[in-house]
């Protein structure tokens, strides 16, 4: 299966969907569907493999690369996976819309620019991908218009800066060492100067920080999120930040090294140790700032700007658990993100435009099921045991406990009780309480629209429960960066400093029940509603 | 600065080379021919250019609220008029032996026509006629440049007749005043320029500016021709047996001037055009009131 | 062989063909200009691959220098008057529907003209034959300028050729200076006899000469016509003098410079101007509410950036420099043609009566969109490699004064970015008032606009389609000796 045919079917489909659309949206819709369900299967093939193809020689005098091994082949099948069910999801969402052709030729653009970024073997391809994937994303951010274009244009400026830094530091680094391919520059900066590593890092750093929006680069991530349309909110805050994360990961771990990466910095303050508590404040601000949030687009997008937070956090810290838990936190929370952000585009949808969590109440009534995929996707968020949520903050709270850093733990730590409570406001402010005159006849959300969110949630169940799929790929990325191997089981991890094991949760969980079930059987049922 | 005396002994077979006798004319239409066709061009934009920016100008001049010319001028006219064709076409043909040339000979030959125009103010000359024969004289020009160029690819002249010369010598060294007369032009020219330069940057009439614009040129052209001065030299003409190179200025600034004079003048006819559009689009001449275009 | 002197007489005796066919019939005169075009492109595409040899010498009349003149047509040459026949193919092509009030025959005659001057600068080898071709071009583009006849028009017209004819009085004083000191108006021959004349008289002309030709290579602080002239200008012929006006004038500044001064310890001063420029024309740019007036202020900070690459003197930045050269071309050309109908449809001249364009005008607003980003030098479009490599010759040689300018140099990408991205969600994303009736513009207005738009995409993706063509002009203007010795032998 070859990777340049992936990348030649990626962005052939987007132009062909645009063409498409000119003679019939419904073939044009289909066309879209397939295109997008045809890479996931095409990345899923390429599970296991570690391929270099080059595919471009002699571009102004250098070579561009393809590659594929474990880290790409976990963003890649979370991107295309997320891809396919935005697309799917929009069926229902566009559907009377303006312009429809454009949205999803350029929902197809940015999927497949993504896998461009992480199929990527050399900076340069990776940057050219990076750029198409910026400007795709601008334009799908101002879609709609009015306060859109503000938040477009804050994005564009704040994520082209972040490039060019980008740009300055690859070709510094070919400068240096006149190979661009990640192999290479490895070999380069493993005896380059910690100056001179810590000033490539700082560079690439605005890009990916600005990306992924850590604290202090993320002002443009609230707004950009909330004005986009919703399920190019749920591609943005699923994975699109998370390409940041990609980048960071490829930095600290493929290209600089994890001896170097740990060791740098001067004297007391290490760099990594910086950047871990740059997470800290990551988690901290937002979601107290979350908390206040009336827009329920703006709230889950100020969450988002602390949970990645925490996946900085864990990749920073850098051990084991936490890095496995930094990779394994990007990923859940891809998958309950984009769900909740389908929950408020299927509220929005039917609700005529309305995401205002004043004016909301009570569609739990109306619309059952994805108030249960709601709470199933706040659950993961917040964290509760058997979601995938708690797995991950699990091993991060486990890695900061066991390196005795106290100020990280309790951040994290604050970071989830705040979460619970804007995350409780998200679900009482939509859907319990009072169902409002106007929305007496709201209806369900629609088929195309639920099989996503669905499907979805069974992955927060899923990867809660048997936490050993994901992280056995997980912790062989970990390998290849140099970490020590977790002892993974399809149940948990095994370690001697306390196991995770969810069966042991699971049945802790029911006899918690039970025990609480038989104290309240007196009658007073714990009520539902505040 | 004087030319060196040996830098026009390159010359010497120019009579061969070309066929002229007046080594101006051969640097004009022989060696640098191309120049003269690039001359030939700038005049028909300037025209071109004029008559598009004029032509939406609107409004055609009638007859009436123009005062007829007076008697002395209409029948003297007439007596002159062939009189001054006469005159000019024997500047032009003379121009190969004496001082004098196209130019000169055309300069008077259109005084002729000008002269009719001001005393008979409503006689035109017909525009399609003398627009097919500016189109017909330049395609003619190109023609026969371009025959020229294919007989001329067939035999490469490139061979012998080069004659590299001794480079600038100093000046004869000599009292005080031969400094003054060697550099006594330069001064006028940098003078005109300075003057011009400083016209242009003053003043705020447009008919102004270009009156000093055309100071500028006339003092460029100048400082262009002293710099072909060569003392005790002749006009570049082999008009006596004996003359040789030796003896005559540097031909090549007078070609230069030429071409530069004719570049000029379609510059200034140009502006003088926008500038009547300008008056009839604002009502005045003042460049501070344009004020369109804003910052 | 071909003779490169073809490539002038050919389109000049088209030229002075044109008021001819325009008495028959006024609208077959503007395919002159397209027959001729075409035969230049095709003539110096044939020629390309020969200069990449060796550039071809043509001795005008057989009179070898410096009694006559010489043209030379090296691989800058040859890649320049492509250019310029390429440009004003699709150019003249637009023109057939863009051009259709006023005196036209007139218009295809000037705007003929108009290229023909340039293709001469290009080619010549002779400073005073330059400056006879670089009037023919100045002129040329004086009275067209004036064209619509409106207020700005006349206005911009008037300021431009004051100031360019002053321009031209100091180079003529700079050539005969040059006259003065070497006895020859050849390039290559005063190149040659450079080191032994006083430097100090030499200064003098250079400077003349540089200030003289950059009035219309829009060099700062000599540019102030720039915005008035090109946003005053109709659309195509703003087109051509952002396109290709500017870029012979720059280019003949840069010959001087480079072959015939040779001043080498001039180049930071350059590359400093250059950078200036740029942030200049940028910022002001951005400032801009006027979308013609943008563009004229983004062609300013562009030739900003191709001095200061041409500053920078290395093989790979004069690589960069030319590239950018066509790629510059290539969008602003195309920018400007969309916007000619934009404007015309829209009837105003300011961005915000743009809203909505994209659905009115769904094609040209494409166009346009695509010339943005190529501009802005996004992949996968023609202004990212040449971006690119001026970054990264800048950076190759880890000199902290390049890493600190070209980081400036980024930061003027950043503001470029805004304001065309601003135009772009205007017109795209606002929705305009007024009747929405799709009415994109003329068939043959698009396909000149698309002919544009396919270079940038393939050029973009295989950037190596011209990469040795601007390598051997990079070293045609680097390496003075080649060209001496190709002239004098």
């Amino acid at each position: 299966m070859s990777l340049g045919l992936l990348l030649i079917v990626a962005f052939g489909g987007s132009l062909l969907t645009y063409l498409l659309g000119k003679v019939s949206s419904r073939i044009r819709d289909a066309f879209a569907v397939l295109i997008s369900l045809a890479l996931v299967v095409m990345v899923a093939s390429l599970y296991g493999k570690a391929l270099r193809v080059p595919f471009y020689e002699g571009f102004l005098g250098m070579s561009l690369v393809l590659r594929v091994d474990g880290l790409s082949w976990l963003f890649a099948i979370a991107a295309s996976v997320l891809g396919c069910l935005s697309i799917v999801f929009s069926l229902g969402y566009m559907k009377g819309k303006e312009r429809t052709s454009l949205y999803y030729s350029m929902l197809l653009l940015v999927n497949a620019a993504m896998l461009g970024v992480v199929l990527s073997g050399d900076l340069l391809s990776l940057f050219i991908f990076w750029e198409i994937m910026s400007w795709s994303t601008f334009l799908l951010i101002s879609y709609n218009g009015g306060p859109a274009l503000a938040a477009g244009m804050k994005y564009f400026v704040m994520s082209f800066v972040g490039s060019l830094a980008m740009l300055a530091g690859v070709l510094t680094l070919h400068g240096s060492f006149g190979t661009l391919e990640f192999t290479g520059v490895a070999a380069g900066m493993s005896s380059a100067s910690p100056g001179y590593v810590l000033a490539i890092l700082v560079l690439f750093g605005v890009a990916f920080g600005t990306k992924n929006a850590i604290w202090p680069f993320h002002a443009w991530l609230p707004p950009a999120h909330s004005e986009a349309p919703s399920p190019f909110s749920a591609v943005l805050s699923g994975i699109l930040i998370k390409m940041g994360v990609y980048g960071f990961l490829l930095l600290m771990f493929v290209i600089v090294g994890l001896k170097t990466f740990l060791s740098l910095g001067g004297g007391r303050v290490e760099f990594h140790t910086v950047l871990s508590i740059i997470g800290a404040i990551t988690i901290l601000l937002p979601t107290f700032i979350a908390i206040f949030q009336n827009d329920a687009k703006r709230l889950l997008a100020w969450s988002t700007v602390a949970q990645a937070g925490y996946i900085i956090l864990g990749i920073s810290f850098g051990t084991s658990l936490s890095v496995a838990g930094g990779m394994f936190h990007f990923l859940n929370h891809a998958v309950f993100k984009a769900l909740l952000f389908m929950v408020v585009g299927a509220v929005e949808y039917r609700t005529n435009g309305v995401r205002d969590l004043d004016s909301l109440g009570g569609l739990i009534k109306r619309m059952p099921v994805t108030f249960i995929v709601a709470v199933i996707g706040v659950c993961g968020l917040i964290g509760v045991p058997l979601t995938n949520g708690f797995v991950s903050k699990w091993l991060i709270y486990k890695a900061l406990i066991l390196e005795g850093s106290p100020f990280l733990a309790f951040a994290a730590l604050f970071g989830t009780w705040g979460t619970i409570l804007y995350s409780y406001k998200f679900l009482h402010n939509i859907f319990l309480g009072q169902l409002p005159q106007r929305y007496e006849d709201t209806k369900r959300a629609p088929f195309t629209m639920l099989l996503p969110m669905t499907i979805l949630s069974v992955v927060v169940v899923l990867f809660g429960v048997l936490p050993g799929i994901p992280l056995g790929v997980i912790n062989s990325i970990g390998v290849s960066f140099g970490f020590e191997s977790l002892h993974v089981t399809p149940w948990g991890i095994a370690s001697d400093t306390g196991a995770l094991n969810t069966v042991n949760v699971l049945v802790a969980v029911l006899v918690g029940f039970v025990v609480v079930s038989c104290g309240s059987l007196d009658g007073s049922a714990p009520s539902v509603t505040a | 600065m004087s030319a060196s005396v040996s830098r026009c002994s390159r010359f010497e077979n120019a009579r061969e080379d070309t066929g002229a006798t007046n080594v101006v004319t051969s640097v004009v239409v022989g060696y640098r021919a191309f120049d003269t066709l690039g001359e030939v061009t700038v005049l028909f934009v300037a025209a071109l250019g004029l008559g598009a920016v004029l032509a939406t100008a609107g409004g055609k001049r009638g007859r009436s609220g123009v005062e007829p010319a007076s008697l002395i001028l209409s029948t003297g006219n007439i007596f002159l008029f062939p009189l001054i064709l006469l005159f000019g076409a024997y500047i032009f043909i003379h121009g190969h032996l004496t001082p004098g040339g196209g130019f000169q000979g055309g300069a008077v030959i259109a005084s002729a026509f000008l002269l009719v125009y001001l005393s008979s103010p409503g006689k035109r000359i017909s525009e399609r006629g003398s627009s097919v024969t500016e189109s017909t004289s330049g395609l003619v020009f190109v023609a026969i440049g371009l025959l020229g160029l294919t007989l001329g690819l067939l035999r490469d002249r490139s061979q012998g007749r080069v004659r590299a010369g001794r480079r600038r010598g100093q000046p004869d060294g000599g009292d005080g005043m031969s400094f003054l007369h060697d550099y006594v032009y330069y001064i006028g020219a940098f003078g005109l320029v300075a003057i011009g330069l400083l016209i242009i940057l003053v003043k705020r009439n447009l008919i102004k500016l270009i009156i000093g614009l055309s100071i500028l040129d006339t003092g460029v052209n100048m400082f262009l021709i002293s710099v072909g001065y060569i003392r005790r030299g002749t006009a570049p003409i082999f008009s006596r047996p004996g003359l040789g190179p030796d003896g005559m200025v540097d031909p090549v600034p007078q070609a230069l001037v030429l071409t530069a004079i004719v570049i000029g003048v379609a510059i200034l006819a140009l502006a003088l055009a926008l500038a009547v559009r300008f008056y009839k689009t604002y009502g005045t001449l003042d460049l501070r009131k344009a004020k369109e275009l804003r910052w | 062989m071909v003779s490169p002197v073809l490539l002038l007489a050919v389109p000049l005796g088209l030229a002075l063909c044109v008021p001819l066919v325009g008495r028959v019939s006024r609208k077959a005169a503007g395919f002159v200009p397209v027959i001729a075009s075409l035969f230049n492109l095709v003539v110096s595409i044939r020629l390309l691959p020969t200069v990449l040899e060796e550039p071809i010498i043509a001795n005008l009349g057989g009179f070898p220098p410096p009694f006559g003149i010489t043209l030379f047509a090296g691989p800058v040459g040859m890649l320049l008057s492509a250019l310029i026949a390429l440009a004003g193919l699709v150019v003249s092509l637009y023109a057939l529907s863009y051009i259709k009030t006023g005196p036209t025959v007139r218009y295809h005659t000037l705007y003929m003209l108009l290229l023909v001057g340039a293709t001469g600068v290009v080619l010549t080898g002779d400073v005073f034959n330059l400056f006879v071709f670089f009037e023919i071009l100045c002129i040329s583009s004086y009275a067209l300028v004036a064209y619509v006849g409106d207020k700005a028009g006349i206005e911009a017209s008037v300021k431009y050729l004051i100031q360019g004819a002053l321009g031209s009085a100091l180079l003529l004083i700079g050539i005969g200076l040059l006259y003065g000191l070497f006895g020859t108006l050849n390039m290559a021959d005063i190149a040659a006899r450079m080191g032994s004349v006083d430097p100090v008289p030499v200064f003098v002309a250079m400077a003349l000469i540089v200030v003289g030709l950059g009035v219309e290579a829009a060099l700062f602080p000599l540019n102030a016509w720039l915005p008035d002239a090109h946003s005053s200008a109709p659309s195509s012929i703003s087109a051509i003098l952002s396109g290709i006006a500017i870029q012979v004038g720059l280019y003949a500044v840069v010959r001087m410079v480079f072959t015939v001064f040779g001043v080498s310890s001039m180049f930071l001063f350059f590359a400093f101007m250059g950078l200036l420029t740029l942030l200049i024309g940028e910022l002001c740019a951005f400032a801009q509410s006027n979308i013609k007036r943008m563009l004229a202020y983004s062609s300013i900070g562009q030739m900003g950036l191709i001095v200061f690459a041409l500053g920078i003197a290395t093989t790979d930045s004069v690589t960069g420099g030319l590239f950018q050269m066509v790629s510059h071309t290539l969008g602003k050309a195309l920018l400007f043609l969309a916007v000619g109908y934009m404007v015309y449809r829209s009837g105003s001249m300011e961005i915000s009566s743009l809203e909505g364009m994209g659905r009115r005008m769904p094609l040209t607003s494409f166009a346009f969109t695509i010339g943005a980003f190529s501009l802005v030098g996004l992949p996968p479009f023609v202004g990212f490699p040449s971006k690119f490599l001026i970054v990264r010759s800048a950076l190759a040689g880890q000199e902290v004064l390049l890493q600190v300018l070209i980081g400036l140099v980024l930061l003027a990408t950043v503001i470029e970015g805004a304001y065309f991205f601003r135009v772009i969600q205007t017109v795209y994303f606002k929705k305009g008032e007024g009747r929405e009736a799709r009415q994109d513009a003329p068939a043959v207005a698009l396909f000149s606009m698309f002919v544009f738009v396919a270079l940038i995409v393939v050029i973009g993706v295989y950037p190596n389609l011209i990469t040795d063509v601007l390598e051997s002009g990079a070293s045609e203007l680097l390496e003075r000796a080649n060209y001496i010795g190709s002239v004098l032998g």
